[in-house]
């Protein structure tokens, strides 16, 4: 006769796992994915252990860095984002406003993980090389905006293309 | 080993006789558990849970994620699987295999930590480290909780106090107060010490209750060693403010030991717990409060003099107190760490060579007295213990000699 409580103990950890799954799975695929360009977050320290800090570059999506939102609203200056042309989520535009008006947009990332850094996991072996090419080449991250405003970062991008596509030059 | 010295000792001296050593022996053969094995075993398990971890931490992208996923998944499944049927079959042979049993269990608790690693990973998820401790303690603390050995219970107490600690420190960083770093050790100790004391953990979980002691004691000796450094410090209200935090749930902690002190002891003695160690440790518990609120909270310039007299304070009522509990290695301990602390006050010579040689001889000179009033107090109080040789003429004529 099995012990119910160790049945229970040994089954336990194996539905965490599955829901933590699960719940990041739904998070991806929960609405549109938007690229987004990405720059070091400190170019002398670009890699720390075996994941990749970013800034996003919201400037070269259209926001103006002398935009007084951040000024005005501190951490409650979020941003605003809208598919590109032809609705390209590829090429977004961004705008800086403030959270109360940025839940109307398509898309919004909220003020905290907007501007503070991020960080997208990458294989142990592709450091230096990554490194080299996110620095030189456009590079960004492929996220999903959540309803929370904390976007789920998906993948990093080189030159519009997965990171493992890109070649070294 | 210590059991045939002693055993041969009391038989010697006819306190036992032959019969009784071979019933002794016998039974303590029963008794006997596979150090060894669970020693070595559970070294194993661990190493394999580390090795999984580094797996993770590698992030092989030779494989994809769904790959990656469903072949964690399956390790998870199998371990849940030979866990069980191992349960079934130990029950079954009347308790062999048990060390399996627990090998397994803490390889399971290490798949867990390295699968959400593994599935941050691959999800890019952010949040914190203790985010993620958290949720690990939480998976797993009934699993940690079917284990019965010293092993298990140790790693269960090592996980969820690395999870404190990462949390009180990110906690500090946020709240801009480094005050918060200091809290774990106390908050830590304090815990352990009530479940080495809890008379429900010592009848469910003895191992349980004896590595918490094992652990909480431990931490507390350190606590002791280092606060009355504090005195080394210039310390100011602002000092106060930044650390007040801290120095709050320090003191809470004391003296929560403070009023629940007999209980810490019971486990340390057979039988009831002898009332003047009970009082001795009060005092110990009393004198770092003192000791604490003087050198934390009260604004103080360097005194050297100080932090020395209240080390050996300290720990010459650990001493007393070891020697109350009949704890020979504690008193042994708390001799050594007087002695290092008396060679550091000659090192550090307060105010000149003459002050600090008069101030040890006089210091010294006053310990010797009280030991040797103390041994005639002892001797005076001892019966003279009956030899083999009074029994046999008590035995003959009836009458004592």
């Amino acid at each position: 006769m099995i012990d119910r409580k160790l049945i229970a103990a040994a089954l336990i950890p194996i539905a965490g796992i599955c829901a933590l799954i699960a719940r990041a799975e739904l998070r991806r695929t929960a609405g549109d994915q938007y690229l987004i360009p990405i720059a070091g977050y400190d170019p002398r320290d670009l890699l720390s252990g075996h994941y990749l800090r970013f800034r996003y570059d919201w400037e070269k999506l259209g926001v103006d860095k002398d935009d007084d939102c951040r000024w005005n609203h501190g951490d409650t200056c979020c941003i605003c984002l809208r598919p590109g042309p032809g609705g390209d989520l590829m090429h977004p535009q961004a705008e800086s406003t403030s959270c109360a008006s940025a839940r109307d947009c398509a898309a919004f990332v909220e003020g905290n993980a907007a501007w503070e850094p991020g960080r997208v996991y990458i294989p142990e072996t592709q450091g230096d090389r990554l490194q080299n090419i996110v620095r030189d080449r456009r590079a960004a991250v492929m996220i999903t905006p959540q309803r929370s405003g904390v976007p789920t970062v998906n993948a990093l991008y080189i030159d519009d293309r997965p990171w493992q596509e890109a070649g070294d030059k | 080993m210590w059991n045939e010295r002693r055993l041969r000792r009391w038989r010697e001296a006819g306190l036992i006789d032959d019969a009784t050593v071979a019933r002794i022996q016998a039974w303590e053969q029963q008794q006997q558990r596979p150090w060894l094995l669970y020693a070595i075993g559970g070294l194993g398990a661990l190493t394999v849970a580390l090795g999984f971890l580094a797996l993770i931490a590698a992030n092989w992208e030779a494989i994809g994620p769904v790959a990656k996923l469903g072949a964690d998944l399956l390790a998870g499944g199998g371990l849940a699987f030979a866990l069980l049927r191992t349960d079934v079959r130990s029950v079954e042979n009347g308790g062999s295999g048990r060390w399996l049993r627990e090998v397994l269990i803490v390889l399971l608790w290490g798949w867990t930590l390295a699968s959400i690693g593994l599935v941050s990973q691959i999800y890019n998820m952010g949040g914190e480290t203790w985010q993620a401790l958290l949720l690990w303690n939480v998976l797993t603390a009934l699993l940690v909780t079917r284990g019965t050995s010293g092993f298990v219970a140790a790693l269960g107490y090592i996980g969820v106090g690395w999870t404190v600690v990462v949390m009180m420190m990110a906690l500090g960083k946020r709240s801009g107060h480094e005050a918060w770093v200091m809290v774990p050790a106390q908050i830590v100790s304090t815990a352990l010490l009530f479940a080495s004391g809890s008379r429900r953990l010592a009848r469910v979980r003895p191992a349980f209750a004896r590595v918490a002691g094992a652990f909480g004691w431990t931490l507390l000796l350190f606590t002791i060693a280092a606060v009355p450094n504090a005195f080394y410090a210039r310390w100011d209200g602002q000092d106060v403010e930044r650390y007040f935090a801290s120095i709050a749930v320090g003191l809470g902690c004391t003296l929560a030991l403070l009023l629940f002190a007999p209980r810490l002891i019971e486990p340390l003695v057979d039988g009831e717990v002898p009332p003047r160690a009970a009082a001795l440790l009060r005092v110990l518990f009393g004198l770092l409060l003192s000791v604490g609120v003087a050198s934390l909270v009260l604004p103080h310039d360097r005194l050297g003099v100080v932090a020395a007299l209240a080390f050996i304070a300290l720990w010459g009522l650990v001493a007393a107190f070891a020697h109350a509990s009949d704890q020979r290695r504690l008193l042994n301990t708390a001799t050594a760490m007087i002695g290092v602390r008396l060679f550091i006050v000659y090192a550090e010579v307060f105010g000149s060579l003459l002050r600090t040689g008069v101030g040890m001889i006089v210091s010294g000179l006053i310990v010797l007295g009280l030991v040797w009033l103390w041994v005639r107090k002892s001797l005076r109080r001892a019966p003279a213990a009956p030899t083999q040789a009074d029994s046999q003429i008590n035995d003959d004529t009836g009458g004592t000699p």
